[in-house]
């Protein structure tokens, strides 16, 4: 008792000590009168926190999950819809005349363009055709991409509140604008918790584009804001040390550092029996993983024993650490040792100018090795519960940015629409959800914002939206803030 | 019309009216009681001229009432207390009044007696009131679960039935009868028959109204009904005529209803549902046409939780379902199976769905005992040594959906039991010693199932 005493007064704030010094015995009285078994919240016969580890706050879903792991293919930059996925044949007609004010209508425009006089439409350079038996249009940048449609569930309505990189990113991977919330990642392993005691549960890969000039990362995207810390992505970099500093130092024996890590182990217990601070938990959570992610990292991105055939898969450019498609490989394997939040970064979409170019350099990075995961992920029967998502954090604007030429033009941020897609557990493989108008301007059915798009993905986990929550300054917080729901009919 | 126009309009001041009865009365009530308390000889002037006001205020109210009633927005059993209760107060008020003007000739039991019964009256009829214009979840809503549970009130919202099954949807009396119920029946009932149209029951919807039948089995288009409700708002034969007219969904799910056959007994699984219809059924009544998957169909008790404690303590990470669904999805995490796990399993055989031994050193022999594992829908064995003589274990397992052999030693010798498991849709088959032809044919063969098999180089 004396021990559950001291922990509910370290728990306690000055706010939610005088409430219940005036009401709390009160309410107690009356609920106990009303229904013994209710008298006392849950939270204080709560599981300590080397439990909720394991399986986290929510102690399992709220229903049966579609997916168990998500691999988030994020193309950094905003690829433009465009040139990509959204055919719009009728821009040929329009091709470098004026957008009508009636299309572009009082939607926000990014300050880059406020200078230009003329808004020329600009049809896409690429050609588009029909592929798989649910004869989606994809454009030639992605041939690869184009045979796995039939497993793809592509969203052509989706939308966003941002119209800059870093609010945008922000956006999509933590449901605010504004940098400082957890981010999707974060949010799972602390709903969630870990399928895999030796690896982390949310790993970061990052590749540049070779267009160059790519935009910068902040790793607020991948942070843990308010949650606990150790629920923060871990990025893995290239080459041989894939975590920094997890290796021991020149000379330092692992026994040494064992015995190190138990006395430092013992010291932090005996400060947070003191203290009580979460914090501290964290930091003794951390320092054992890191301890198991001496052998289990190495072991884990160690691509040696990967047959030929699976090269040809993902392209030649999977054997250089550090690419796009090294990642896609990185990915699988790490998916097959359920982690559960794999995020792929690949900068550089970003085409303000010389579109054609650039953007057809960023399609060579990555077309390959996404359908290459694709159809790795389907034939070892992982897509059967691995949600695979591929997309920016905004389209590109149909006119063109800066002057538009037989052979060169650009696009600028465009928020009002642009295409993700998803595929494997849990979405209609072979299905295009939502439309734009003809001009790929405005979304004219099904639109799916953002938090929407979040709200779905964790559904898709067996969670729901609206019950996973963390008290932070005295309010809740989720990931879809206030917002969101559920794309039901994406849902397989 | 225009007549029944204006006493809507007189109508719609019964709110204003109905208040000030209860406050003149209450008023009165509490004036004698204060008095009495106080020993004072004689009551005061103001007592009787109080209950003279509310009786007057009351005739006003009940006159505004009825024509309010009359304007057939109101469900004709929940009304009738309302009204003649209502009614029954006028006189009794003003009975009240003859009492306390002649206060002295009347015992004081008889004045309490009347007080407290014109307490418990207006309390059920401002309860019924309220009722009726807010519903009748509006006062304990926001109630505590507890209080709730006294009460005998449930959380449900009562008007959306949960549903679940396709085949145990009836169409008629679970989706087209309650948008009757609530759009239609206030006008078209049994005692208002606007049109001599009743849509209350069966018989009288197909009687139809004084235009003839409202319903042409297997036409909406010619059926009167849907025109009605699909006509322009502004159309005076538009129908509802209110504010609340009927969502895309509901107009969709009448179509659909009426061009199936208008059937009164058809479930949703008994007739033909385009993609579109699908989506609106989906979004309407939450409501899953696609086939549900095993485990989200049957239903077992959790299982005992030092069972699974036992389970876990074998290696195993166990995870139910969900909330609500006790079925267990198992993975082996430690790296040394033996037969003595698998065997620990036996106890969960019912409630196992999904169990992963992927990359584990199972035996052949040791999958006998998933044999009797009758709710299992996924089996991942990827990975393993598992050969044909393995799968034989697996030929009764008819719930199996999803099989997943990638990297084992199966081979063609095991295609004609997979294609033998009546449940399964698919297969995984890549790097096995299974043919790529022979896989492709079976894919081909089986409607039912997916071969996933890929080249192998």
């Amino acid at each position: 008792m004396d021990e559950f005493l001291k922990k509910q007064l370290f728990q306690e704030t000055r706010r939610g000590f005088l409430k219940k010094a005036s009401l709390g015995f009160g309410s107690i009285a009356l609920s106990s009168m009303l229904g013994p078994t209710n008298s006392f919240a849950n939270s204080l016969v709560s599981s300590g926190p080397s439990n909720m580890d394991v399986s986290g706050i929510l102690n399992g879903t709220h229903f049966p999950a579609k997916a168990k792991r998500i691999i988030y293919l994020f193309q950094s930059g905003g690829p433009s819809q465009l040139e990509t996925f959204d055919y719009k044949p009728a821009l040929a007609k329009w091709h470098a005349q004026e957008i009508p004010d009636s299309v572009r209508g009082t939607q926000r425009n990014s300050g880059m363009v406020t200078d230009q006089s003329t808004f020329p439409l600009v049809k896409s350079i690429y050609d588009f055709k029909q592929y798989g038996q649910s004869g989606a249009w994809v454009s030639e940048l992605f041939p690869h991409t184009a045979k796995v449609v039939d497993d793809l569930c592509i969203i052509k309505s989706m939308y966003t509140d941002a119209i800059n990189h870093e609010p945008a990113v922000m956006f999509v991977q933590t449901g605010s604008q504004i940098s400082g919330r957890p981010s999707i990642g974060s949010w799972l392993s602390y709903g969630l918790g870990s399928d895999n005691q030796n690896l982390p549960n949310f790993v970061v890969l990052l590749s540049k584009g070779s267009s160059g000039g790519a935009q910068p990362l902040s790793s607020a995207a991948w942070g843990n804001g308010f949650l606990p810390s150790h629920h923060q992505g871990v990025q893995f970099r290239s080459g041989k040390d894939p975590v920094l500093y997890l290796n021991n130092p020149h000379g330092v024996h692992d026994d040494d550092r064992r015995r190190a890590l138990d006395y430092i182990k013992d010291l932090n217990s005996e400060q947070y029996s003191l203290w009580n601070d979460p914090e501290i938990q964290s930091k003794i959570n951390q320092y054992e993983m890191a301890y198991r992610m001496q052998n289990s990292v190495p072991d884990a991105v160690d691509v040696s024993e990967e047959p030929d055939h699976i090269y040809k898969l993902y392209g030649e450019d999977a054997r250089k650490p550090g690419t796009y498609a090294a990642n896609c490989l990185q990915a699988r394997r790490l998916a097959e040792k359920d982690v559960k939040f794999i995020q792929l970064y690949h900068t550089g979409w970003d085409q303000h100018g010389n579109l054609p170019g650039a953007i057809k350099s960023q399609a060579m990075d990555t077309d390959q090795a996404t359908a290459g995961l694709i159809t790795d992920l389907k034939q070892r029967g992982l897509l059967e519960d691995t949600l695979v998502i591929w997309g920016g954090e905004f389209g590109r604007t149909s006119f063109s940015q800066g002057r538009l030429t037989a052979t060169n033009y650009g696009r600028d941020h465009h928020p009002g629409c642009f295409t993700m897609w998803m595929a494997g557990a849990g979405v209609k493989p072979g299905m295009v959800y939502g439309q734009t108008d003809d001009f790929s301007y405005n979304v004219v059915q099904n639109g799916v914002h953002v938090h929407d798009f979040q709200a779905t993905l964790l559904h898709l986990l067996g969670m729901d939206h609206e019950r996973l929550t963390f008290k932070h300054q005295g309010r809740r917080y989720r990931l879809t803030d206030v917002h969101g729901h559920v794309v039901k009919d994406i849902l397989a | 019309m225009i007549a029944l126009e204006f006493t809507t309009f007189l109508g719609r001041f019964h709110p204003l009216f109905v208040h000030l009865p209860i406050g003149f009365v209450l008023l009165a009530i509490v004036l004698e009681w204060w008095q009495i308390f106080r020993k004072e000889e004689k009551i005061s002037q103001l007592i009787p001229i109080s209950w003279f006001i509310s009786g007057a205020s009351a005739l006003m109210a009940a006159l505004c009432g009825w024509y309010l009633g009359e304007t057939g927005l109101y469900e004709e059993e929940e009304l009738f207390t309302h009204r003649w209760l209502g009614v029954a107060l006028v006189p009794i008020f003003f009975g009240g009044w003859c009492l306390k003007n002649r206060y002295a000739s009347f015992p004081k039991g008889i004045h309490h007696g009347f007080n407290l019964l014109i307490i418990v009256l207006l309390s059920i009829e401002g309860h019924k009131g309220g009722n009726l214009t807010h519903g009748e979840t509006y006062l304990t809503e926001y109630a505590p679960a507890p209080l709730k549970q006294l009460m005998g009130t449930t959380n449900e919202i009562s008007d959306q039935v949960q549903l679940v099954n396709p085949d145990s949807v009836k169409i008629y009396d679970d989706l087209i009868h309650p948008i009757f119920e609530n759009s239609c029946v206030a006008c078209h009932g049994n005692t208002i028959k606007r049109g001599g149209l009743n849509m209350a029951h069966i018989d009288s919807l197909q009687l139809g109204g004084n235009g003839g039948p409202s319903i042409v089995m297997g036409s909406a288009a010619e059926s009167e009904l849907f025109k009605r409700i699909t006509l322009p708002q502004k159309s005076i034969k538009f129908m509802p005529p209110t504010t609340k007219v009927l969502t895309y969904g509901q107009i969709k799910t009448i179509e659909w209803w009426i061009d199936q056959g208008a059937s009164f007994d058809a479930t949703v699984a008994d007739v033909e549902l385009s993609k579109n219809m699908k989506a609106v059924l989906l979004r309407q009544y939450d409501l899953n046409t696609e086939s549900l998957p095993w485990y989200e169909k049957v239903n077992v008790s959790p299982l005992d939780s030092t069972k699974i404690t036992a389970i876990a303590q074998q290696g195993f990470r166990v995870r139910t379902l969900g909330e609500e669904n006790p079925l267990l999805d198992i993975t082996y995490t430690g790296n040394n199976l033996t037969l003595e796990k698998i065997k620990a399993l036996e106890p969960a055989k019912g409630h196992i769905t999904w169990l992963a031994l992927s990359g584990t050193n199972v035996k052949n022999e040791w999958l006998s005992g998933l044999s009797s594992f009758s709710n299992l829908t996924r089996l991942e064995l990827d990975n393993t040594a598992i050969t044909d003589t393995g799968l034989v274990y697996l030929k009764n397992l008819t719930h199996l959906e999803v099989l997943n052999l990638y990297a084992t030693e199966v081979s063609n010798a095991s295609l004609d039991l997979i294609n033998g498991l009546p449940g399964l849709q698919r297969v995984y088959l890549s790097q096995t010693k299974v043919g790529q032809e022979e896989g492709k044919d079976l894919d081909e063969n089986n409607a039912e199932l997916s071969v996933i098999i890929a080249s192998s180089n």
